[in-house]
């Protein structure tokens, strides 16, 4: 970081404008080098050209260093603070007032999402706080944007109600992956990924011939990423089409806005994801759900027989399934398999919906690995069309990591383990299952014959599995089957089912398992079906997407319409789909939604300053649920709770781990600071306290000795400590504490100095500490100074330790480490073993579960989830994602994003995240605001771009995601 | 020009001490206009222009010229942006080091700057040219042209007498480096072919063309010696 107080305004702003000429300008090679990438055969002059031996020289001096101008902008942002804030803010604010327009939208998607679940408060108290962000401004350029889409949104929020269950569908679909991946060892998955990786490769290759202009920088670095965001464009028109079509619904319509900003996002996002996962990230998700899987299993077998057979059998099967729409849905989905496949399907993909399946290629989530059993807790969302979607889960965990497209089969397939690839021919069959349900399962079966006959017992299943695409089309369609189902249901279930359905869309695609029963639920449901009811039920369920297609079919020319539009809304509706998920999970799923939208946005680079929209949204949203969940104790007394709650973090988290509330701060403290431009050392003398508080009063006894920590991350720098006076409220030290640290990683660090009265026998007591910002510091000031003890800051109250602490190991595979070809493209392995010390915010204990993202990639190719871990603030999930399709110069760019939420019916709580990235501030030369990682997660991501092909174990204590603030 | 039709993005950095002219030299390079108002730069900013590039060198990639799109980084000189210019250097492929010729102090600063460089530009021995600015006005020159043309020869760099005032100059010393970098960014392609150990300078030919630029230069072989000797002691460090 860079300590630019000395800047005035006017200073400031020119340097924005340097820096915003200069984003333009890589924005500009960027979009230059994707055209030429790929027709430029010559290795060396492709490095030439693309400027890359230049960055492979610097690599090896500066790393993961920032580029000046990265820094800059990080560092004025920091330093602006408030002014700066306010312009990003504005941007992201205009990418808020985007919302803004949406904002009404998005509480009107949030409140019917809201309504339908239980907290309607929370839900508001969300969209309030994130419509204030929102500003106006570029409001006008993003609410064009969502109107186009707020059609598609508006379908999407009809999803939401009903729509809920597209992104449920998504979830679903993820989830089944996660599922599949249960049932199958992670070898398995790692197979099917390793397969999907290549097609996704392949499909990123596509994406890249095709690709093009959206694409932006990012567009630049992954050539096939690039593609993937040209093909999000066309979902989106597409999805806009259905919009229009859907257009109708008026509550929708609300939601539609606020899917349309998602979709928009999604289109930009998903190029500009596609471009950053590179990718394809195939998230194989194992699930335990076998236990639903074996109520399908023969299905499954099925499916997996289909699967074996061949993505692009399932593509055919498509095909033939629908007839134009659906066509397009089985195109959609033959290209997110042709992907894998690589050209061939790529080419198809790109004849249609190709922008969708496109757009899933970049996100392809070759493999999740949950080792996550089923979960218990999705039955219950099970009950409502939702459940389809849990079948998905359930295939896609069957089939591992690739199957997990399919999620659709994993609805059917869910329990056993079908794996991904049986999901992903459940997508494709999913679409083509859209219209071929309702009319004929068996005509998707050419695509998957084996899911077909999975299909054709499960048809309401293969309603669901039509899949992802479907459940994009669906969601339009599912939000009127939604809409339709609700009254319907709404006699029964139904009004718990949207809840349920959110949360089990939102769950199913978190949790295989309670899939099962939603999906049995659901098929059964489906099976009677009318198109209607069924059709609204699968609606409601992630398979909504499915089946809507199917009622769809039923419903001919608004089902037609809506597959048509599932295809082209696949790209958009992922981004719907997961904000449909969000919505579900009321606070959750808002600010997903947002968040989505506004990554998309921020993916698509259309707009920076959207961009940072996104960002501050998202960061507002994560906190207003924060707040909103957390009621965080009040500072000071609390401390000691925290204490008691950091403790378990260790030796980092040891910091805050004394005894905060028995002993009021009083007293001060003096000492100097330096920094040793010659020893590259940060030196403080310590020279000595006074008037510090007794601790002991009896004994008239306090033991101090003085600690400091640079935060944020303290485990990094690890603590100094001066020796322990004895009896004494005056100790003098006069010793020095030293950093070997370089200058400029020391001026983002905040210098935390405390006090402390040492017990060798009991908690060591708090006496206070003062936090000095190192970034605004006066280095010429190298004399003593006196400085007030303060009680507990808040900083260190909120600071990430108190929310726990993450266990999980990482590992880069890169493309051909393994043996030729092998993996096809790099993979990100991302091992969640545990989460220690979880914030409890209901009395009941914490049902957790983890989420994760690659961003700037938001969609669900992105987003995988592990199992609910019921009642335990120590939750063991051991679930092993893998992400493919990453080039290395995109671990440069992407930010693997893992959450941790309390799972609850009606929404998920969130209780603390992890960003693992560069921290730059920057993803493909667009600034956002989740490129924030602590020097603590950035030093992590560093450790695994160095040691390839090895686990990295990290201990990463949970933070809130507020981006903007967060940036360094 | 805004377009992406071009061939090459070579980013170029201009440094020195404060007012020795290198903001003007780069709007005289890129506008062809000189403005003797002196306007501080605030921190960093940058000018672009778009240049044909034909290699000289009996390996020249042939006829076809390059076309390459030149993003050239001004800096601050002033101290109080100096945390922030530095952070700049990495990015840049080459560097424009300037001196005042009616200035010694900036001359003597020289030194400074090039320790500067070698912590934080992308390598220890990256491409510079050195440029004594404002020779036009030679009445009030400081700086003996023997002199600098030591110290260039003591780093291994080209120098040339620039004057942003009449635009003396000015070009040749920005297409030697271009050509510096040029020939660089072949040598470190064609390195990461070559087996480690066996450090070919594939550059002869570019070394050829740089020592007839470096003798227009005023440079002499030695400098060229020792360019190579750098060249090959990086790429060795960077096989490493």
């Amino acid at each position: 970081m860079l300590d630019l107080s000395f800047l005035t305004e006017e200073e400031y702003e020119k340097l924005m404008k340097v820096l915003q000429r200069d984003a333009e300008l890589k924005k500009k090679d960027g979009d230059r080098i994707r055209r030429i990438q790929g027709s430029i055969k010559d290795e060396k002059k492709k490095k030439f050209v693309t400027g890359e031996w230049f960055s492979e020289v610097k690599a090896k001096r500066f790393q993961e260093d920032l580029e000046g101008s990265d820094l800059l902008r990080a560092s004025i942002r920091r330093k602006k603070g408030k002014l700066e804030n306010e312009v990003n803010e504005h941007v992201g604010r205009s990418l808020e007032s985007k919302d803004a327009p949406g904002l009404p939208f998005h509480e009107h998607a949030a409140g019917t999402g809201e309504e339908r679940s239980s907290t309607p408060a929370l839900v508001t108290a969300e969209e309030h706080k994130i419509l204030p962000k929102p500003k106006p401004r570029h409001s006008v350029l993003l609410s064009a944007s969502h109107k186009r889409f707020s059609i598609h949104d508006v379908s999407s929020s009809e999803s939401d109600t009903g729509a809920s269950p597209f992104a449920a569908a998504t979830d679903s679909l993820h989830l089944s992956r996660k599922g599949n991946g249960q049932s199958p060892p992670p070898a398995k998955l790692s197979d099917d990924a390793v397969p999907q990786p290549s097609c996704a490769t392949g499909e990123a290759a596509e994406g890249a011939t095709t690709a093009g202009p959206k694409s932006a920088p990012e567009e630049a670095h992954a050539p096939s990423r690039i593609p993937v965001k040209r093909k999000p464009n066309r979902s989106l028109s597409r999805s806009e089409q259905f919009a229009n079509h859907l257009g109708p619904a008026e509550n929708n319509l609300e939601k539609r806005e606020l899917l349309a900003s998602p979709r928009l996002l999604t289109t930009e996002g998903e190029s500009s994801q596609t471009v950053k996962p590179g990718v394809n990230y195939t998230i194989s998700s194992m699930s335990n759900k076998e236990e639903d899987i074996g109520l399908d299993r023969e299905h499954f077998k099925n499916l997996k027989n289909f699967w074996e057979k061949g993505a692009d059998s399932v593509m055919m099967g498509s095909m033939p399934e629908s007839p134009g729409s659906l066509e397009a849905d089985g195109r959609q989905f033959k290209l997110c398999r042709s992907l894998s496949v690589q050209s061939g399907h790529g080419q198809n993909s790109e004849e249609k919906p190709g922008a969708f399946t496109k757009t899933r290629t970049p996100y392809k989530r070759t493999i999740t690995l949950s080792s996550s059993e089923e979960e218990p807790s999705y039955v219950a969302p099970v009950r409502k069309g939702s459940i389809s979607i849990a079948p998905r889960s359930t295939y896609a965990k069957s089939k591992g990591g690739l199957v997990t497209r399919n999620s659709s089969l994993g609805e059917s397939n869910g329990k056993p383990s079908v794996p991904e690839e049986e999901k992903a021919a459940q997508r494709s069959s999913k679409k083509s299952r859209l219209p071929v349900r309702v009319p004929s399962i068996k005509i998707e079966s050419p695509t998957k014959e084996v899911s077909g006959s999975v299909f054709e017992p499960e048809t309401p299943t293969e309603k669901f599995i039509v899949a992802e695409e479907r459940k994009r089309t669906v969601s339009s369609l599912a939000s009127r089957a939604q809409t339709l189902i609700e009254p319907a249901l709404a006699g029964g279930d139904k009004d718990d089912e949207k809840a349920q359905r959110s949360d089990v869309g939102t769950h199913d695609n978190m949790q295989i398992n309670g899939e099962l029963p939603e999906e049995k639920t659901c098929q059964s449901t489906e099976q009677p079906t009318a198109s209607a009811p069924a059709g609204g039920r699968e609606a409601v369920q992630k398979m909504d997407s499915s089946v809507h297609s199917e009622e769809d079919g039923d419903h001919s020319p608004a089902a037609h319409a809506l597959a048509q539009a599932n295809s082209v809304i696949l790209a958009k509706s992922m981004v719907n789909i997961y904000t449909t998920t969000e919505t579900y999970s009321k606070p959750l799923l808002i600010p997903h939604q947002f968040l989505e939208a506004e990554r998309v946005k921020e993916l698509s680079r259309s707009s920076p300053l959207l961009l940072s929209e996104t960002e501050s949204d998202t960061a507002s949203e994560i906190s207003f649920q924060f707040s909103k969940h957390k009621k965080t104790p009040s500072i000071g007394s609390h401390s000691s709770d925290m204490a008691s709650v950091s403790s378990v973090s260790g030796s980092v988290l040891s910091v805050y781990s004394g005894d905060f509330g028995s002993v009021d701060a009083q007293g001060t403290v003096e000492f100097a600071l330096d920094y040793d431009e010659k020893n590259r050392e940060f030196q403080v003398h310590v020279s000595q306290c006074k008037d510090l508080a007794v601790v002991d009063e009896k004994k008239d006894r306090t033991d101090p000795y003085v600690k400091t920590y640079l935060l944020p991350d303290k485990a990094r720098m690890g603590k100094r400590k001066t020796s322990v006076k004895k009896r004494t409220v005056n100790p003098v030290y006069n010793e020095v504490l030293r950093y070997k640290i370089e200058k400029m990683v020391l001026l983002i660090q905040k210098l935390n100095l405390s006090v402390w009265h040492n017990d060798p026998l009991g908690r060591n007591s708090f006496l206070g500490e003062i936090e000095l910002d190192l970034a605004s510091w006066d280095w010429s000031n190298r004399k003593l100074n006196w400085y007030p003890l303060k009680p507990r800051s808040l900083s260190a109250v909120n600071g990430v330790d108190h929310r726990g602490v993450m266990n999980l190991s990482i590992k880069y595979v890169p493309p051909g480490s393994l043996g030729p070809k092998n993996p096809p493209s790099g993979e990100v392995h991302i091992w969640v073993k545990d989460v220690k010390d979880l914030l409890q915010l209901r009395p009941c204990g914490v049902d957790s579960f983890v989420k994760c993202y690659v961003l700037p990639d938001t969609s669900k190719k992105s987003y995988q989830k592990t199992r609910v871990v019921k009642r335990d603030t120590n939750p063991v999930f051991n679930h092993t994602i893998v992400y493919d399709g990453f080039h290395t110069e995109d671990l440069k760019d992407a930010c693997v994003e893992l959450t941790v939420w309390d799972h609850e019916k009606l929404t998920n709580h969130f209780l603390g995240g992890i960003r693992l990235g560069l921290g730059t501030g920057l993803s493909y030369g667009i600034p956002v605001d989740w490129m924030d990682s602590t020097q603590e997660e950035v030093a992590f991501w560093q450790d695994m771009m160095s040691a390839t092909n090895e686990w990295i174990e990290g201990l990463l204590p949970l933070r809130s995601l507020a981006g903007r603030k967060k940036l360094k | 020009m805004s377009d992406g039709d071009y061939d090459y993005l070579i980013k170029f950095l201009a440094l020195g001490d404060s007012g020795v002219g290198k903001t003007s030299l780069l709007y005289q390079y890129t506008d062809g206009k000189f403005n003797s108002k002196f306007i501080t730069t605030v921190g960093i900013d940058f000018r672009e222009k778009r240049v044909v590039y034909r290699p000289n060198g009996p390996d020249g990639v042939g006829g076809r010229g390059q076309r390459i799109h030149l993003q050239l980084w001004d800096t601050a000189g002033q101290e109080r942006f100096r945390s922030l210019t530095t952070a700049f250097f990495r990015d840049a492929m080459g560097f424009l080091l300037l001196f005042d010729l009616t200035n010694e102090q900036s001359f003597l600063n020289v030194r400074n700057w090039i320790s500067q460089l070698q912590m934080h530009a992308y390598c220890e021995n990256p491409d510079i040219v050195l440029c004594g600015n404002k020779s036009d006005l030679e009445d009030q020159r400081m700086v003996k042209e023997e002199e600098a043309k030591e110290l260039a020869e003591k780093y291994g760099i080209p120098y040339f007498e620039t004057s942003a005032a009449n635009g003396n100059n000015v070009s040749k010393a920005i297409d030697t480096l271009l050509d510096l970098i040029m020939k660089r960014m072949e040598r470190c392609v064609d390195k990461s072919w070559i087996p480690e150990g066996v450090v070919r300078s594939n550059g002869h030919s570019s070394t050829e063309q740089l020592s007839e630029e470096q003798e227009k230069g005023k440079c002499g072989c030695l400098t060229q010696l020792q360019l190579n000797l750098m060249y090959m002691l990086n790429y060795s460090t960077v096989a490493a």
